[in-house]
């Protein structure tokens, strides 16, 4: 796992969201962000884009957001990529059911688009040295 | 990036967004109809990805009232997904709709524009 979180791979089907968060990570962040509009895009391009760091929506038509991140982690070259989910829905109850079942963190939506970036990396940098002690 | 510049970004946002949401509705409406009319699951999908579109992006461009509304249509939507619950529930339908067209009607797009800024702009 790289030291400087740099590509993410952001899986969103809403257009106009998708443009306020390539606003907040690439523009404000200086994140290398590609974006798919589904969870079969993501599946199809994963393993050539190699992200860092997958940011997942929760609630897309076709595949849902737990259905892709299911789907993500049988790739063996991509099952260890951590996943951060977003969602409107931010309940307790649920934010420990999407960490229960792998993802690293869950951001809620609406998101603050000059501090997303941020709060991103302060993440990866909390789940990065996590896995420097588990060794 | 500075603030200046990254408010004048996000107001063009704003702008295209808050431009598109009429026609949006307008077409939620015109979908409403045609199953009033008639059942047509091609209709209802449509309708029901128009709704789950206007829930996702409108609590990000601050128009929160469309994002409640719009929300408790999308979970209404996903309980009559069938000829038979949507025929028993089309008066229903109609009038989230219309509640969603008047929510709309009512919402100042300048206030909504200083509220969608002051989200993305506080540290």
């Amino acid at each position: 796992m790289p030291d400087e979180l740099k590509n993410i791979l952001l899986v969103e089907d809403e257009d106009d969201i998708r443009t306020v968060a390539k606003f907040a990570l690439e523009k404000r962040g200086k994140l290398n962000v590609t974006f798919c509009s589904s969870g079969q895009e993501a599946l199809q391009k994963v393993e050539s884009i190699k992200p860092d760091l997958i940011l997942l929506d929760v609630m897309m038509p076709g595949m849902d957001g737990v259905t892709t991140f299911k789907e993500l982690k049988k790739i063996p070259s991509i099952a260890s990529i951590p996943i951060i989910f977003m969602t409107a829905k931010v309940q307790s109850s649920e934010v420990a059911f999407y960490k229960e079942l792998g993802a690293i963190d869950v951001i809620s939506k609406p998101f603050n688009s000059s501090i997303l970036a941020e709060q991103i990396r302060e993440i990866w940098a909390k789940y990065n040295e996590e896995q420097k002690i588990k060794g | 990036m500075t603030q200046d510049s990254a408010i004048e970004e996000l107001s063009s946002m704003f702008d295209a967004y808050a431009r598109n949401l009429p026609a949006r509705v307008d077409t939620m409406e015109m979908l409403g109809h045609k199953l009033e009319n008639e059942w047509d699951a091609n209709a209802f999908a449509e309708l029901h990805r128009s709704v789950h579109s206007i829930n996702g992006s409108s609590s990000i461009y601050c128009f929160h009232d469309l994002h409640k509304a719009a929300k408790e249509l999308e979970e209404f939507l996903a309980t009559i997904q069938d000829a038979v619950h949507f025929n028993a529930a089309k008066t229903q339908v109609a009038e989230h709709i219309k509640k969603i067209k008047k929510i709309l009607q009512d919402t100042s797009v300048e206030e909504t524009l200083k509220a969608f800024i002051q989200q993305n702009t506080q540290a």
